[in-house]
């Protein structure tokens, strides 16, 4: 109770019409349970007396009231202040009226007239002269002229130039109440002396007996309903001019002189509530006058305007009393207000007669109507007061009862009738009752067994049956004869004509408790677990689904099925709908399916007692019952299921860096919010924030939001309640912000609020300063570049060029060699030649001549290596081992020698240096000469090879072989090096070698022949 | 010895001209049947002349020695013609060979041994040092088969030229593959062919595609 009471430190008081009234009265509309709720200063209402409420199309509530004008969001109140506004200078708003611009006109008393567009509120004033000071009523006709209600007058404001109409023009008096523009045109004008119409500019006078005894009869105002009658209204009566009508229903009684109609206003059902001074709210509805009586709490009497939002909901203006909001509800949760306590509630029975059963956890039993329940506390039923199992009614009114262990109970007439084991009873623990249409009563015990009862006689079915011994959760009687029945972890039976049939067995129902069986108007049955699984059989065909509404599994509680076809699912603390669309989909084996959430306990669900049924019923006006564990939940569906529109969102202010955009004024916010056109924002923007409201008056509180910046956010952000997004330094970019409103239950309204803006690229990070940047730092790099590179390639070119210079040079001398020694050599020898054969005889002389053409020959072998040598073309590993090869061949050609040769193919494209090649080439040469002149070798084989790093001569003979000491060979070596000088023969074969960064290994022992390697480094790598 | 062997010198070396064709008109079974001092007059005369083997200075004044071959060769594909060289300048030789020579000599030798040179080519011999054999090496595999059959060595003919490129004597050669060493020559001389129809190709490949 306490928990209704303070939601949100507010008051809220349930109330509801006189029933009796209702009933008597049987109209087409019946209002339904309305839920009051007040708003006043504390909750920021700048005053507690409300004169005026109007909805403005954008969907804002605007209160007006003497304390100043507040724009209502539902959740806030913004106070709209004048511009000069100082403490005790407000404005005390008496009329409120939107014109066709959007415009909101407000009329004060004292302050005159006041405009408030664009988010400014100015006062107005006429091109010629002032208007009054007091303004009693603003209307607008559909030319757009504005129709002021004054104590000096009626002013017409046409383009805002104003006109006056007074006595002289045929006004019954100078003080206009009331002004009302009906449907046809014409200008009702309600003034202290009588009512006039103003038609085709023709004050014509509308007198008629007005109705107010004991007192001067007061006229206040004209309302005209949809219906187009047009309803007269003052002190205590109400007149339909249009059916001459005098009603008088506040005529009586005591208050008669205080009591005052303020105000008219038709509901959506055409129901017209009235507020009055002194007698509080009536509904007019078929000529009767019905009181919006109090059951807990007070209602001010003093209303004095009245406006119904788009949602239904009827708003009060009282006096004194703060805003109040009556709002129409088909779904309660029946509390203390109905005699209830807060307790789980575990069955629920009902009979034809609107009689309502309702079991209470360690509460017994309650009866009663939906308004008003009493603990049944009668003497003779006092063993069913406390602990209760199961509750099942007859049409005749006969109650029967189940506990769980002390059997059953019939409470009939005061009669009380007690059925236990020694009745015959399978067991005490009475766990499920129902009532089936003729009148017997099925019984099902902890043990397992299934009992009817007819006429009293009980008769034992289960063992006969051959039900397992499991204990009987659920009966349902079928509408076709026989029953349904559920045992403990699962099995649906079905029991007919003394024979039990398995129909569902425990794995289908996923060996959980049956604890909800429905059989609906078709015939097909739809059945609950406690594991939240929902079954349907439809003939012999059933289908299964596992429901989870995000929080688990939980037990289905209820299932019913109303008169239209939708299916209501009790489960856990909440009721889902199922439209008859999704159930009919569901019946041809559609899944999933949707369902909507209805009602929504706000308590955590207490603990959940394992036992009670049955757990729902439907009565026969329609109503929906549902013992939950958190109370009883009843669905009135008698006035069709109230569905709220999509709440408008609407974005309400934007602070950019903690101040509101100068250039940003609420038009040009809502501009940006409903156009493609952005908001140039500051670049130097560090904070952003948007507030946004949704405009729901019947669960404001509840409403939630998410939102989304296009360009930022990758998904959609969830605000909860929050009605505020702030942002950080945002990178520059063209945005969008969107925000979306979502009801409690968790659907999403589509439409939603967006905010187009960009935020400019400062100019230091704008495109051209970012290219500036980058062709700066490339130009830097650039010029680096070129100075390293050029000064490198400078180097790498004097180098190349002393390089190339050197090889012409070296090509140069080869040529020379081969041009001029070469053939002058050849000439030598050739001249030589030829003067030996015409010597013809002398043969000392032939001699010498011989002599000097093999020398000239020797001469010009010689040559040949050098040129061999130094021409650059041979500079390759390749010509290096071919030259080698063809040197030892023409060497050892004519001499004794064998000379074997193996000079790998494919060798690698190495250079070879001159240096190299010509020690290499001279080293071979020595070592030859070696092997052939002092080992005397018969056979020289010579083979070559790249070995790692390097390459590798090896001269084998088989001569004579030498005494050969490599430690001594070192020293040698290593002195000769010091002294400077070139050895001979080995040392200077290996001092070569050593030159250009290689190596000579020699073995070799007298007999033995000789093994000589020459190694030169080749490449990069000149370690062997 | 029934035919003298026709000989004709190309050298720009006027002594040296008349010297080796002095030295070969003296020789019995050779007569030297003209000399030329330059390629370009042995190009006009020398098909008319019809030698049977040509001694040709690698560097005359002129156009080269191995620009003459290759012009001479297709006229008078019967003639023999060998390079006149001062010294072992692989590349150039080979340059010749490539061109049509059938073999080179060093202008060091001694007469003598000038002359059995010339009959020795004369005969079919083609000389080919381990130098040069690894040049055509190089150069076949440079030049994939195109598919003809004339223009792929055979088993043994490589067999020949890979022996040569590692530096093996003829006999040696000869006596690895169980052959004489005339045939090893009858390859060597079969490689050079091929050669020559090799190069002669690709000078037409060239030729159309220029």
């Amino acid at each position: 109770m306490d928990r209704l009471f303070e939601i949100g430190g507010r008051v809220l008081i349930v109330l509801w019409l006189l029933p009796v009234l209702l009933r008597a009265a049987t109209p087409h509309y019946l209002p339904q349970d309305l839920t009051m709720r007040i708003w006043d200063k504390r909750q920021g209402l700048p005053d507690d007396s409300v004169t005026s409420v109007l909805q403005t199309r954008d969907g804002y509530l605007w209160v007006g009231t003497a304390g100043g004008l507040a724009r209502f969001d539902g959740v806030r109140f913004a106070a709209v202040n004048r511009p000069d506004d100082r403490p005790g200078h407000s404005l005390w708003v008496t009329a409120l009226c939107e014109d066709d611009d959007s415009r909101l006109w407000i009329g004060t008393q004292g302050g005159g007239l006041w405009c408030y567009d664009n988010g400014q509120l100015v006062p107005f004033r006429g091109k010629s002269g002032t208007l009054s000071d007091t303004i009693n009523s603003i209307a607008e006709d559909s030319a757009g002229n504005l129709w002021l209600g004054t104590p000096t007058g009626l002013i017409r404001l046409r383009k805002d130039r104003p006109t006056t109409f007074t006595v002289k023009e045929g006004l019954p008096s100078d003080f206009v109440s009331n002004v009302h523009v009906a449907r046809s045109g014409t200008i009702w004008i309600t003034t202290h002396a009588g009512t006039c119409q103003l038609k085709n500019d023709k004050i014509i006078p509308f007198p008629f007996q007005t109705d107010s005894p004991g007192r001067n009869p007061e006229s206040l105002g004209i309302y005209e309903d949809r219906g187009g009658n047009l309803w007269a209204f003052g002190d205590t009566y109400l007149i339909n001019l249009t059916e001459g009508k005098h009603l008088n229903h506040f005529g009586g009684g005591e208050t008669t002189s205080s009591t005052r109609i303020w105000s008219l206003c038709e509901g959506n059902h055409g129901e017209l509530w009235i507020g009055t001074s002194g007698r509080g709210l009536y509904c007019f509805v078929d000529d009767k006058f019905l009181p919006i009586t109090l059951r807990n709490g007070g209602l001010t009497s003093d209303v004095r305007s009245l406006c119904e939002d788009r949602e239904g909901n009827l708003w009060l203006g009282t006096y004194g009393g703060g805003l109040v909001r009556l709002q129409p509800r088909n779904v309660r949760l029946l509390d203390a207000s109905a005699g209830l306590p807060d307790r789980p509630s575990i069955c629920v029975a009902l009979n034809s007669q609107g009689q309502t059963w309702l079991g209470v956890e360690r509460g017994g039993l309650y009866v009663g109507t939906v308004d008003r329940f009493e603990h049944e506390s009668a003497p003779e039923t006092a063993p069913i007061q406390n602990l209760i199992s199961s509750v099942a009614v007859t049409a005749d009114s006969t109650l029967w009862v189940g506990t769980p262990g002390v059997g059953l109970y019939c409470v009939q007439n005061q009669r009380v009738l007690h059925f236990t084991t020694a009745d015959g009873l399978s067991d005490n623990v009475v766990l499920s009752v129902a009532a089936d249409a003729r009148g017997d009563i099925w019984i099902g015990t902890a043990s397992g067994d299934l009992e009817r009862i007819s006429d009293f006689h009980l008769k034992r079915l289960g063992r006969k049956l051959g039900l397992p011994a499991l204990p009987v959760t659920s009966i349902l009687p079928s509408h076709s004869g026989g029953v349904w029945l559920g045992q403990e972890g699962g099995g649906l039976y079905r029991v007919e004509n003394n024979h039990a049939r398995l129909v569902m067995n425990s794995d289908d129902l996923g060996r959980r408790d049956i604890s909800a069986l429905y059989e609906d108007a078709g015939g097909r049955l739809w059945l609950g677990t406690t594991g939240g699984r929902l079954a349907l059989l439809s003939g012999k065909r059933f289908m299964i689904w596992d429901l989870n509404f995000g929080r688990g599994p939980e037990p289905i509680l209820g299932l019913l099925t109303d008169k239209d076809g939708d299916l209501w699912v009790g489960i856990g603390g909440a009721i889902y709908r199922v439209g008859e669309g999704e159930v009919s989909g569901m019946a041809s084996g559609q899944e999933p399916f949707s369902a909507q959430c209805f009602f929504q306990s706000d308590a955590a669900p207490g603990t959940v007692p394992t036992y009670g049924w049955p757990r729902a019923a439907r009565s026969a006006d329609d109503r929906l019952w549902f013992a939950l564990d958190n109370g009883v939940v009843v669905l009135d569906l008698s006035g069709g299921i109230l569905s709220h529109p999509a709440p408008p969102v609407l974005l309400e202010n934007v602070l950019v860096n903690g101040a509101p955009l100068p250039t940003m004024s609420p038009r040009t916010v809502a501009a940006a919010a409903s156009s493609d056109h952005a908001i140039r924002m500051p670049a130097d923007l560090f904070s952003l924030e948007l507030q946004f409201t949704g405009l729901n008056f019947s669960e404001a509180e509840r409403t939630r939001f998410r939102h989304k910046l296009d360009g930022f956010d990758s998904d959609w952000v969830e605000n909860g309640t929050d009605r505020v997004v702030r942002y950080g330094r945002l990178p520059p970019g063209r945005y969008t912000f969107r925000v979306q409103a979502g009801s409690a239950n968790g659907t999403w309204y589509p439409n939603d609020a967006y905010f187009n803006f960009f935020i400019p690229t400062p100019w230091w990070q704008s495109s051209w300063a970012i290219a500036c940047y980058c062709l700066m730092g490339a130009m830097l790099v650039a010029g680096v570049a070129r100075l390293v590179s050029n000064r490198f390639l400078r180097r790498r070119l004097a180098a190349l060029a002393a390089q190339q210079a050197m090889q012409r040079e070296r090509i140069r001398i080869a040529q020379d060699m081969h041009d001029e020694i070469g053939s002058k050599l050849t000439k030598i020898s050739f001249m030589s030649e030829r003067a030996i054969t015409e010597l013809e005889g002398q043969e000392a002389v032939a001699r010498k001549l011989d002599s000097i053409a093999t020398t000239s020959r020797d001469l010009l072998q010689s040559l040949d290596e050098i040129v061999w040598a130094v021409n650059p073309h041979n500079d390759t590993l390749e010509n290096l081992a071919a030259y080698l090869g063809h040197y030892a061949t023409e060497y050892l050609q004519n001499t004794a020698v064998e000379c074997e040769l193996h000079i790998p193919r494919g060798l690698p494209d190495e250079p070879v240096s001159a240096e190299t090649r010509h020690n290499l080439f001279l080293a071979f040469e020595e070592s030859l000469n070696n092997a052939l002149k002092h080992g005397k070798a018969s056979q020289i084989s010579v083979s070559m090879k790249v070995i790692p790093g390097g390459f590798e001569i090896e001269i084998n003979d088989n001569g004579c072989g030498f005494s050969f000491n490599p430690v001594a060979f070192e020293i040698v070596v290593a002195a000769e090096a010091m002294l400077a000088r070139r050895g001979n023969g080995l040392v200077n074969m290996h001092q070569r070698l050593l030159d250009v960064g290689g190596e000579c290994e020699i073995e070799s022992q007298p007999g033995k022949g000789a093994k000589v390697r020459l190694r030169v480094p080749l490449g990069h790598l000149r370690k062997i | 010895m029934s035919k003298p062997i026709k000989v004709a010198v190309v050298d720009d070396e006027v002594d040296l001209r008349e010297n080796i064709a002095a030295f070969i008109d003296a020789a019995r079974g050779f007569s030297c049947t003209s000399v030329y001092s330059s390629a370009e007059d042995a190009i006009a005369r020398l098909p008319l002349d019809k030698p049977d083997v040509i001694l040709m200075d690698i560097n005359l004044g002129g156009m080269s020695g191995i620009e003459c071959v290759r012009r001479l060769k297709p006229q008078m594909p019967e003639v023999q013609v060998v390079m006149l060289t001062v010294f072992e300048d692989t590349e150039k030789i080979f340059s010749a060979l490539t061109a049509g020579a059938s073999g080179y000599l060093l202008k060091r030798l001694a007469p003598a041994k000038l002359l059995e040179a010339i009959r020795e080519v004369h005969e079919g011999g083609s000389p080919m040092s381990a130098p040069i054999a690894r040049k055509v090496v190089q150069s076949l595999q440079v030049v994939p088969a195109r598919g003809d059959e004339n223009m792929e060595l055979s088993t043994r003919e490589r067999e020949v030229l890979d022996g040569l490129a590692e530096g093996q004597a003829y006999k040696q050669i000869a006596d690895k593959l169980g052959v004489s060493i005339h045939t090893v020559r009858n390859y060597i001389r079969r490689i050079y062919e091929k050669l020559h129809v090799c190069s002669r190709t690709e000078a037409v490949a060239k030729y159309l595609r220029n």
